[in-house]
């Protein structure tokens, strides 16, 4: 009788005591998470469309719910002129999800292309998305589908890594126009 | 003096006589898995060694308090205390490594060194020997991914990347074997280095056991 009660009372008390532990550290941190968070956001949006001056959150339109890579929509203007709209895609790799952030401007073309957050790529061969070399191929591009060989070349050897970031900037083509045929 | 140098046994046993990775063989998930890079092989062992120190060290002050047929789940909350500490505080300050290491991080809850040396050394010594043991173990874990992972890196990438530094400039003149980088990779290089480690501990015993017989 005495054991049955001392056994969960030691039990609740470590419990206790380790979300008292968690509260402290989640009070520290919780607010600099966001705030790194929302900083590489802005930081990332700034590289893509340098033009724009202000970023509006578009994520809520309807028409993107069509696309769910789609995480977020910011759209980029100077003074009141849209001058791109930027997309973060996720697309499935060779390692796990990549981030991309697929910047179309207002005629309908890719402005740039960065592969954002951690890259969880093979080192040295999936990584390599992440090089200019590779990325500003699709600066120009347009009318999706983009294939490889025609519109842009893949990597040597990490075809799915490639792949992953093709397929981010069709689905942002294509977003781009279903936003535009609203 | 005799607790001191019990103090300092305690701490070297984890670097070389019991180090987790090499001679005990434990925790290979992590270690195989993120070992692909020299940076993401230290903050790893930073983790752990965070991990274990302070797990040893709440597990031995409160080991009077638990009865012995709650002390698992009672060292398993510990854990996860501080692995969750870990998870946030990475993500707040390491935000890149944090996204790297990803689901390696949470999984240190059941890396077995850490719940094996709550049970076999925290709950049975004083907080200062567990305090000494988990930083003894946790640099042992620590230097053996960092010993696998220059040498994968190296091997995979012809290069190794030190805090955004690139050690050898613009690479190597070598072809990189891309299998050092991939899982292969990973079982090869520990594989070999236990088999040194093992062949020149045995040489050291046999060497020291014909002198055992010279003396006698």
């Amino acid at each position: 009788m005495k054991e049955s009660l001392r056994l969960p009372l030691v039990l609740a008390t470590v419990c206790a005591l380790s979300a008292g532990i968690l509260t402290l550290t989640h009070g520290v941190t919780s607010e600099l998470i966001a705030a790194r968070a929302a900083e590489a956001l802005a930081a990332g949006l700034r590289e893509v469309l340098p033009e724009a001056e202000t970023f509006h959150d578009r994520s809520d339109v309807p028409a993107i719910a069509a696309f769910p890579e789609i995480g977020q929509v910011h759209e980029g203007r100077r003074g009141d002129a849209v001058v791109g709209v930027v997309f973060r895609v996720t697309t499935a790799g060779y390692g796990g999800p990549v981030e991309v952030l697929v910047a179309v401007d207002a005629t309908g073309s890719v402005a740039a292309v960065r592969v954002v957050g951690a890259v969880r790529e093979t080192p040295g061969l999936g990584t390599r998305i992440t090089e200019r070399e590779f990325l500003d191929q699709f600066t120009g591009t347009a009318r999706p589908p983009l294939t490889f060989g025609r519109d842009v070349q893949a990597i040597t050897g990490a075809t799915d890594s490639s792949r992953a970031v093709l397929d981010a900037v069709n689905v942002g083509l294509k977003a781009h126009a279903a936003l535009g045929a609203r | 003096m005799s607790r001191l140098r019990k103090l300092v046994d305690d701490f070297r046993n984890g670097i070389i006589p019991e180090n987790p990775l090499l001679r005990l063989v434990l925790g290979m998930c992590p270690a195989l898995a993120i070992s692909t890079a020299v940076m993401n092989g230290f903050w790893m062992g930073v983790a752990v060694t965070f991990v274990l120190t302070g797990s040893n060290l709440l597990i031995s002050l409160i080991r009077g308090l638990i009865p012995s047929r709650v002390r698992i789940p009672c060292f398993i909350v510990v854990i996860a205390t501080f692995v969750t500490v870990v998870d946030l505080t990475m993500n707040a300050f390491l935000p890149e490594m944090h996204q790297i290491l990803g689901i390696f991080v949470p999984l240190i809850v059941v890396n077995c060194i850490i719940l094996a040396r709550a049970e076999t050394f925290a709950s049975r010594k004083p907080a200062l020997n567990s305090v000494v043991d988990g930083l003894g173990m946790g640099l042992g874990f620590t230097l053996a991914l960092v010993i696998i992972s220059s040498i994968r890196e190296i091997l995979g990438t012809a290069n190794l990347v030190v805090a955004g530094w690139r050690v050898f400039g613009a690479g190597l003149p070598f072809n990189p074997a891309q299998v050092m980088v991939m899982p292969p990779g990973a079982f090869v290089t520990l594989g070999l280095i236990v088999g040194a480690l093992n062949l020149a501990t045995r040489r050291r015993s046999r060497r020291a056991a014909c002198r055992e017989e010279a003396r006698s």
